[in-house]
Formats: C-alpha cells, structure tokens, sequence
C-alpha cells in the first residue's frame, strides 16, 4: 500500500489542527487530496499505518482530540435490520478518526526502518471484528429477527445471546491487536521517539475503535 | 367351506361396497352438490350463509365462482420467483420488528401480489379474493382473519375502544403489536398455501380439500 499522504506541513500545524473544531479541518485543502496516493517512498511512511482495506478515509476528515466520533456516523452500529442487517463497510469509514498525518516534517529517511518494523505489523488493518466474521454474524442476526413473529420470547432470548456472542468477538479481537502492537515495543523493540510515536498512533486507532462504538 | 362360496362372498363384498360408494357420490366428484360445495369451500361456506341467510344462494354464487375459476388461465411460479417470494416475506417478518404495522400492510400486499402472479385477476379485490376461495378457501378465512386483526390493533390504539375479543383470536389481548403479530402468521398461512399450490402448478382443486 503505498497511500502515502502530502507531507507539507508543518508538524504544529497538525498538532493545533487536532484540537481545532472540524470546520477548519475540512476547508483544509491538504485534507481533500488525501485519497490520493502520491506514493513516494521518501515521504513519512506513518502513512502505512493507516487503515486502507475496507476504508475509504473520508477527506476532510479529521481527528480532533482523536477521541471525537464524526457526527454522520450513525449509532446503529449495524445492528439495526433495514432489509435484515445492515451491513456497513462505509460505517467504518466514518469513525472520522483516521489520523491523516499530513502535517509531517520532511520526510526523514531515518526512519524508513521504523515504519517497516510498524507497518509490517499491520496492525490497525481495518475493522476490530473481521468481515467474514461480520457478516455471519448479520446473518445470524437477521434470523433471530425474523424468528420474532415466531415466538417473541424466545428471539429476544436469542437476541441476548447473541450480543454476548458479539461483544465476545470485539473482545477478542481488541485483545489480539493489543497484543500484536504489546509485541512492537514491550520487548526492548522501540526506543526512538519516533518509533513510539507511530506506534502510539497505532494504539489510538484502537481506542477510536473501540470507542466509536 | 368350499372356495368358490369364499369367492361368492368376496365379490358380492365387493359389489356392495361399490354400490354404496356410488351412492356416496365416491369416485365421480359430482360438481354442484350442495355438501360437495360446502366441503370444498369450507368456512368461506359458513362466512357466505351467515352473510346471505339463504343456502341456495350461497350455492348459486359458489358455483359460479368455480365455473369463473374454470375460465382463469392460471400459472405456477417458477423456482426463483417462489424464492424471491420467500425472501420477501422474511424481509415482512423483520420488518415487524421495527415497525409492526408496516409489516402487516407489506403482507397484505405481498398475498396480493402473488394472487395476481398467479393469474387471479386484480382490478377488484373482493372478486380477486372470492376466485381464489374456489382453491383456497380455508386458507382464505385465515387470511380474513388477519385483516380483522389488523383492524382491531388499529382499534386498539386509536383509544383502546375495541370492545373485546371480536378476531377470536385465542389469547388476543389488546396489544396491539400482538394482534399484528397474529394477523401476520395468519397471512403466513394464505400465502404459504398460495406459493405451495404455485409451485405443483396443480391450481386445480381437489374435493373436499
């Protein structure tokens, strides 16, 4: 993957754009070449950090405190049946808070081996349940739902299993990425400032997840 | 004794078997008898007499409708469409979740979507529903069941003015969701009859179904 984002700015100037409302962000014309890859290698390879398959990293948008969940997702979280389940590959992408690193220094070939020992971990490689997983699990909801006309009773027993099944599955899934980034740094792995910071990045993908939630 | 004379008992056996089926009307469906109608038509029978009053009036507008039915070109449904029949009506059963009348009205018009597939025909209502009686007659009162039903969750929730049970539906409180509930497995009943009948393509009926 080689979506590599322009590195124009300043690194203040990404700091002061995390904590400053979305309005500013989304005029930011750095943020609406985003989607392109300008693949060059040179350039700061956090990009590689970002989550590609199955998201498109909605221009324009930005982490404020990294904490905020954009306002169009919706709280539905997949669960609600339109025709069943709905399913939601784009409701990731919204989680708004893909930290589009644009506002990088230069790009420093220093750190070149750093973001290949990140980046080769793959860590945040899109939604913390995988999409196979997903999408049995709409299934499996979809007719629990419909078995309601059945026997009420008995579906929202099913319903309430269920949801232990699913939150089982986050569970589970949060832990092995935990683990996999645990891996990148707890053993003696990083020492570098920036090192630690494409990490940290990476474990605030993970809190975005769970948190969007 | 000699086994000629067991012979002789077996046949004679036999004949007077026959004789009396003949004379029950076994065998050779005799179109227009009056118990045959009501055999074949059931509750919608019962629905017509307590409307009318009058049996031999019922008798005359049931054997007309088989004779219009004769008339009708009707078809069977090919696999993918019963199967896209199928999904619909699991999209019905999950939509009540969410929005229990919706779900009712979408039943309502998928049993009316599939008599017209079928070849019923659809300008009236009324007419469209009293042909298929002349193949599904029982599985009809169900479907009359499931409207009223609807009706009386309308009731129900326009102000709780529904005197009692009158969908004789066992156990029919004044829930409203739960009325639609029913009504929406009584419409299962037509519509299931419905597709089953289009899939053998037999749309003919039997006597006595």
């Amino acid at each position: 993957m080689s979506d590599t984002l322009p590195e124009s700015r300043e690194v203040t100037d990404e700091l002061e754009a995390r904590e400053e409302p979305r309005s500013e962000l989304e005029s930011d014309p750095e943020l609406e070449s985003e989607p392109e890859s300008e693949s060059e290698s040179e350039l700061e390879p956090k990009s590689e950090l970002e989550p590609k398959s199955g998201l498109e990293p909605k221009s324009g948008l930005e982490p404020k405190s990294g904490l905020e969940p954009k306002s169009g997702l919706e709280p539905k979280s997949g669960l609600e049946p339109k025709s069943g389940f709905e399913a939601e590959p784009g409701l990731e992408a919204e989680r708004g808070l893909e930290p589009e690193p644009e506002s990088e220094t230069e790009p420093e070939p220093v750190s070149s081996p750093v973001s290949e020992a990140v980046s080769s971990l793959e860590v945040d490689a899109g939604p913390v349940i995988a999409p196979e997983t997903t999408s049995d699990f709409r299934t499996r909801w979809s007719s629990i739902q419909a078995g309601f006309i059945d026997d009420p009773r008995h579906a929202v027993e099913d319903a309430d299993r269920f949801v232990a099944d699913v939150a089982q599955a986050f569970a589970s899934g949060v832990a092995s990425r935990r683990s996999t980034l645990n891996s990148v740094w707890a053993q003696d792995g990083q020492k570098e400032t920036e090192q630690l910071r494409l990490t940290m990045r990476q474990y605030r993908m993970l809190v975005d997840r769970i948190l969007l939630g | 004794m000699s086994g000629t004379v067991i012979l002789a008992i077996v046949l004679a056996v036999i004949v007077i078997a026959g004789a009396a089926a003949l004379v029950m009307g076994v065998g050779a469906p005799r179109r227009g008898g009056g118990r045959d109608l009501r055999r074949r038509f059931g509750p919608e029978y019962d629905r017509l007499a307590a409307e009318r009053g009058d049996p031999k009036a019922v008798e005359l507008e049931l054997t007309e409708r088989v004779r219009d039915h004769g008339a009708l070109t009707l078809r069977p449904l090919a696999k993918d469409e019963r199967e896209r029949y199928d999904r619909t009506w699991t999209g019905v059963q999950v939509r009540f979740v969410d929005d229990p009348r919706g779900a009712a009205q979408q039943a309502d018009q998928v049993i009316s979507g599939l008599l017209t597939a079928i070849g019923y025909p659809s300008e009236d209502r009324d007419r469209q529903l009293a042909l298929a009686s002349v193949d599904h007659a029982y599985a009809l009162s169900d479907y009359r069941q499931a409207r009223e039903l609807v009706e009386h969750a309308k009731a129900s929730s326009d102000g709780g003015k529904s005197g009692g049970d009158k969908s004789g539906a066992a156990g029919t409180s004044t829930d409203p969701t739960e009325s639609l509930r029913q009504a929406i497995l009584h419409y299962r009943v037509m519509f299931k009859d419905l597709l089953d009948r289009a899939a053998s393509g037999s749309e003919r009926v039997r006597v006595g179904r």
